[in-house]
C-alpha cells in the first residue's frame, strides 16, 4: 500500500499536464481521448485506498473506484466546506429517512456549499465504476469524501494536493 | 516487535510525523499515583511505559493507602495504582495473567466480555474457588477478539474499591476507522465508607442516598401543572409501589465521588493531542452503580464500536453508557483549544470530567448539570410512541403476537385503574394524531416475519422495547444523542439460524427490602442453574418489572441484540434494559461449561440478582 502510494506520486507528479477541461471540472461529458491518465481507488469500509493524490492542475483524470468494503459507499471531490455542507446536509436526510441516497451506481452532482455542485458517485458493495474528471487550475487542494454519516469522520477521505 | 505491533491502524507519513512530533515534547509531571496509562498522551506505538503488555502479564492485589481526590483513602491497587494498570493484549496471542493475591482476604479477576474457555471466568464458586491469600492464580486463554474491554473483581463488593482496570485487544486486522492517537476513558464512582455499610444502608432505608425526593413544593407546583387529582393519582401510584418517582439511582453522588481514570472532577485529568488529528477514546464504564451521560461540547463524537465490537459509525453529540459497557468514539478537534469531556451522572447528582486539551493545564467550561428527572409514565412501559404503538394497535392488529410484554403480568403490585387513566391521556386525540404510522406499518410487515416456529423473525425488535429512546433525562431534541437502534454491524455474525426456542425472564426487585432477582427468586433461593442446550440457537427475552435501568451481562458468549436492524444486529456483553422494558437478544450456546449471568449493578448483583447459565 504505502509502496504503491508512493509510486503513483511519482508518476503523477511526473505527468504532463494537457488540460483541456474548464474551471470546476467536469466528468461524463468528457471524451475518453482527452483522459491523462486512470487513478485506481479502492473505497474500502472507513477508507480510500490511498489516502493522498498528487495532481497537476489541468490534468484530465478518470478514477476507477471499487468498493471493496460491506457498505455502500461515495465518492465526491470537492473542497473542504463544500464536503462539510454536504455532510450536514446527508446527516439531516439520515435522520428522517434512510441514508440520504436514492439508488447507487449511478453518477450524480453532490450539493454543496451556495448550491454548487461536486462531481460525486456512489457505490454499492463491490461495485467498481469510473468518474472523469479535470483538475481545477485556482485551487490548491481539495478533498474527496464518501459523506455517508459516519464514513468521513471515521477517516474515509483524501487529499488531492494540485501545487504542483 | 511488541512495538510495532501495538499500532494496527494505518498512518499517512504526514501523520506519522505529526505524531511523532507531538510525542517529542515530552511526557507529563506525575499527578500523584495514577495509573501509568493514564498519561496525558495517551497510548502510541512509541510511548507504552508503564502498560502490562501481553502475552505474559503478572499483577499484584493489595490494600493500600493512596490519595483519592486529594483525601486519605485505602482502595484496592493492582501492581500499585488504583484502578488498575492497562492490559494490553493483541488479537491471537495466547494470554498469560497471573494474579497474585496479597489481600488477608480472597479475590479475583474477571476479563469483562472475552470469549475464554469456564475455567479461566474469574467467577469465585462458577468458574473457579477464587484466589486465596498468597496464592498467585494463572489465566491463561487464546485471544480470539478485539477491542476495548475492561477487567475487575469478581469477588463480593472488592469492585466498588478500584479493583478494575482496562483490558485493551489490538486488532488483528486493520479496523473500520482510522486515528491518529487514542485515550482509555475508564469511570468509576468512588466511595470513602465501606461498601458493606452502604449496602446494609440501601438495605435499611431504600431512599438513604437519594435527597431528591419530591417535597410538598412540588407537589403544589404539579397541581398547578397537572391539577390535583391527577398529582394525587400519581403520588398514590409511587406509593403503592414504594418507590419514589425520583429513585433514579439508589446509591448516589451524596457518598460518590465520579472518577475519570481515578481522578475527581476537580483534579482535571487531562487527555493531550494536536489540532487536526482524529483520536479514538476508549470509554469503559468501570463503576459500580453508576450510570453516566458522556459528552464534549463543542465536538461531534463518531461512535465506531460498542462493547468491543464493531459498528457502522454513528455521529452523536451524546451517549449515554449503562455499567460495565464500553464505547469507542471519534473526536477530530480542529481547533488550538481545550474542550471539557463530561460525563453526567444519570441522576444527576454529579460528575466525571477531564479536559481534552493541546496542552497541560487547560481547562474548558463545564457545563451546568441538566435537572432531576422525574420517573413518569416511561417507568410504566407505557411510554413514547413505541409503547403507544402496542397498546394503541390492540387486539386485530397483534393476532398472534405475545402479549405478556403489555399486560398485567409484567406490572407486578400495579394498580389497573391507574394504568387505564394514564393510557387514556397518553392516547388522547393530539398525541394520537402524533403517532409514527410507519412504525405500524412496521409492525405488521413483522408479522410476516415470524419464523416456523412462530417467533419473530431473527432480528426484529420486540413489542415493548424502546430502543430508539436513550432513556429517563434526556431530551433528545437538546442534541443527538446515541440510541441503541443506531447500532448496526458490518457484516452479519456467523451464526444465522433462527431462534429454536425463546427463554424469557423478568428483572424483578423489591426496593423498600432491597431485594433484587431474576423471576422474583434470589440467587440463594433457585434450586438449579438456567440450562441452555450446547450449540442450540436461543431468545433471551427479559423483562424489567422494576422501576429502574439494570446492565444485564453473560458471561462466555455474545448477545446479539435485537434491536431490529435484522442480519446486522450488534452484540453486547451488557445490555441496558430501561423500566418498564422488554428486550431480547440471541444467542449461540456455543460456550460448554458454566457462567454467571447477572445484574452489573454490584448491590443488585450481591443483592441476588445474578443466576448460573449451564451449557451442557
Amino acid at each position: 500500500m504505502r509502496k504503491s502510494l508512493l509510486a503513483m506520486t511519482l508518476s503523477l507528479a511526473a505527468a504532463s499536464a494537457i488540460a483541456a477541461g474548464e474551471h470546476g471540472g467536469s466528468h461524463s461529458a468528457t471524451p475518453d481521448a482527452k483522459v491523462d491518465r486512470t487513478v485506481q481507488i479502492e473505497a474500502g469500509d472507513m477508507w480510500f485506498g490511498p489516502e493522498e493524490l498528487n495532481i497537476t492542475a489541468g490534468e484530465t483524470i478518470r478514477f476507477r473506484v471499487t468498493n471493496t468494503g460491506n457498505l455502500q459507499h461515495e465518492f465526491v471531490i470537492g473542497d473542504a466546506e463544500a464536503q462539510e455542507a454536504h455532510r450536514e446536509m446527508m446527516q439531516a436526510m439520515g435522520d428522517s429517512h434512510g441514508d440520504g441516497h436514492d439508488g447507487h451506481g449511478g453518477h450524480d452532482m453532490a450539493e454543496g456549499a451556495h448550491g454548487g455542485k461536486m462531481p460525486s458517485m456512489t457505490l454499492a458493495p463491490g461495485e467498481t465504476t469510473e468518474l472523469i474528471w479535470t483538475a481545477p487550475a485556482d485551487v490548491d487542494t481539495l478533498v474527496y469524501a464518501c459523506n455517508i454519516p459516519g464514513h468521513y469522520e471515521s477517516g474515509m477521505f483524501g487529499e488531492i494536493n494540485l501545487g504542483g | 516487535m511488541a512495538r510495532s505491533s501495538v499500532i494496527t491502524h494505518p498512518l499517512s507519513r504526514r501523520q506519522l510525523l505529526k505524531g511523532g512530533a507531538a510525542l517529542g515534547i515530552g511526557s507529563a509531571a506525575a499527578l500523584g499515583l495514577r495509573p501509568a496509562w493514564a498519561n496525558p498522551w495517551g497510548q502510541t506505538n512509541v510511548y507504552s511505559k508503564g502498560v502490562e503488555e501481553g502475552p505474559e502479564v503478572s499483577l499484584a492485589i493489595r490494600r493500600e493507602s493512596i490519595l483519592i481526590d486529594g483525601k486519605e483513602a485505602r482502595p484496592f491497587s493492582i501492581n500499585g495504582t488504583s484502578p488498575g494498570p492497562m492490559i494490553r493484549l493483541k488479537e491471537g496471542q495466547d494470554a498469560v495473567l497471573k494474579v497474585t493475591n496479597l489481600l488477608n482476604e480472597p479475590t479475583s479477576i474477571h476479563w469483562h466480555g472475552l470469549i475464554l474457555p469456564p475455567e479461566m471466568d474469574g467467577v469465585p464458586g462458577v468458574s473457579f474457588p477464587g484466589i486465596a491469600p498468597g496464592e498467585t492464580f494463572t489465566y491463561r486463554f487464546p485471544v480470539r477478539q478485539n477491542g476495548t474491554y475492561w477487567y475487575h473483581s469478581h469477588s463480593g463488593l472488592q469492585e466498588q474499591l478500584g479493583h478494575a482496570g482496562p483490558l485493551i485487544i489490538d486488532a488483528a486486522e486493520r479496523e473500520p476507522f482510522r486515528y491518529d492517537r487514542e485515550h482509555v476513558l475508564l469511570l468509576t464512582d468512588w466511595t470513602f465508607e465501606d461498601p458493606m455499610s452502604v449496602f446494609r444502608n440501601l438495605k435499611t432505608a431504600e431512599g438513604y442516598y437519594n435527597f431528591q425526593e419530591r417535597t410538598i413544593a412540588d407537589f403544589f407546583a404539579d397541581v398547578r401543572e397537572k391539577g390535583f387529582a391527577a398529582t394525587a393519582e400519581m403520588r398514590g401510584m409511587w406509593a403503592k409501589m414504594r418507590m419514589s418517582s425520583r429513585d433514579i439511582a439508589d446509591v448516589t453522588g451524596s457518598t460518590y465521588t465520579y472518577l475519570l481514570n481515578g481522578h475527581s472532577p476537580e483534579e482535571n485529568w487531562t487527555a493531550l493531542f494536536q489540532a487536526g488529528e482524529r483520536v479514538r477514546l476508549r470509554v469503559i464504564n468501570g463503576s459500580a452503580m453508576s450510570y453516566f451521560d458522556v459528552r464534549i461540547p463543542g465536538l461531534k463524537m463518531t461512535v465506531v464500536a460498542a462493547d468491543g465490537q464493531p459498528v457502522q459509525p454513528v455521529p452523536v453529540d451524546e451517549f449515554r453508557i449503562g455499567v460495565a459497557e464500553t464505547y469507542d468514539v471519534l473526536v477530530a478537534p480542529e481547533d488550538d483549544t481545550a474542550y471539557t469531556i463530561f460525563a453526567e451522572a444519570m441522576d444527576r447528582s454529579g460528575y466525571a470530567r477531564a479536559t481534552l486539551a493541546p496542552r497541560e493545564g487547560m481547562a474548558a467550561e463545564i457545563p451546568e448539570r441538566r435537572k432531576i428527572a422525574d420517573r413518569g409514565m416511561e417507568a410504566m412501559g407505557a411510554h413514547g410512541m413505541e409503547g403507544m404503538d402496542h397498546s394503541g394497535m390492540g387486539r386485530s392488529d397483534m393476532q398472534g403476537m405475545d402479549h405478556s410484554g403489555m399486560n398485567g403480568s409484567d406490572m407486578q403490585g400495579l394498580d389497573h385503574s391507574s394504568m387505564q387513566s394514564m393510557d387514556h391521556s397518553d392516547m388522547s386525540g393530539s398525541d394520537m394524531q402524533g403517532m409514527d404510522h410507519s412504525n405500524m406499518r412496521g409492525m405488521s410487515g413483522e408479522q410476516n416475519r415470524m419464523n416456523a416456529n412462530g417467533m419473530l423473525a431473527a432480528g426484529a425488535a420486540q413489542p415493548g422495547s424502546r430502543y430508539n429512546q436513550a432513556g429517563i433525562g434526556i431530551d433528545p431534541d437538546t442534541r443527538r444523542v446515541l440510541v441503541y437502534r443506531d447500532l448496526r454491524a458490518f457484516t452479519p455474525w456467523p451464526d444465522r439460524r433462527e431462534p429454536q426456542r425463546e427463554l424469557e425472564l423478568h428483572l424483578t426487585g423489591n426496593m423498600e427490602r432491597y431485594m433484587w432477582s431474576f423471576d422474583g427468586k434470589k440467587f440463594s433461593e433457585v434450586t438449579g442453574p438456567i440450562h441452555f442446550e450446547k450449540d442450540e440457537r436461543l431468545r433471551l427475552i427479559l423483562v424489567n418489572d422494576t422501576m429502574m435501568e439494570h446492565p444485564i451481562h453473560l458471561h462466555g458468549m455474545w448477545m446479539e441484540l435485537e434491536n431490529g436492524q435484522g442480519e446486522l444486529i450488534p452484540r453486547k456483553h451488557t445490555l441496558n434494559v430501561k423500566p418498564g422494558e422488554r428486550v431480547s437478544a440471541l444467542i449461540t450456546a456455543d460456550a460448554e461449561g458454566s457462567w454467571a449471568f447477572h445484574c452489573h449493578l454490584l448491590y443488585h448483583m450481591d443483592a441476588g440478582m445474578f443466576r448460573v447459565v449451564k451449557v451442557s
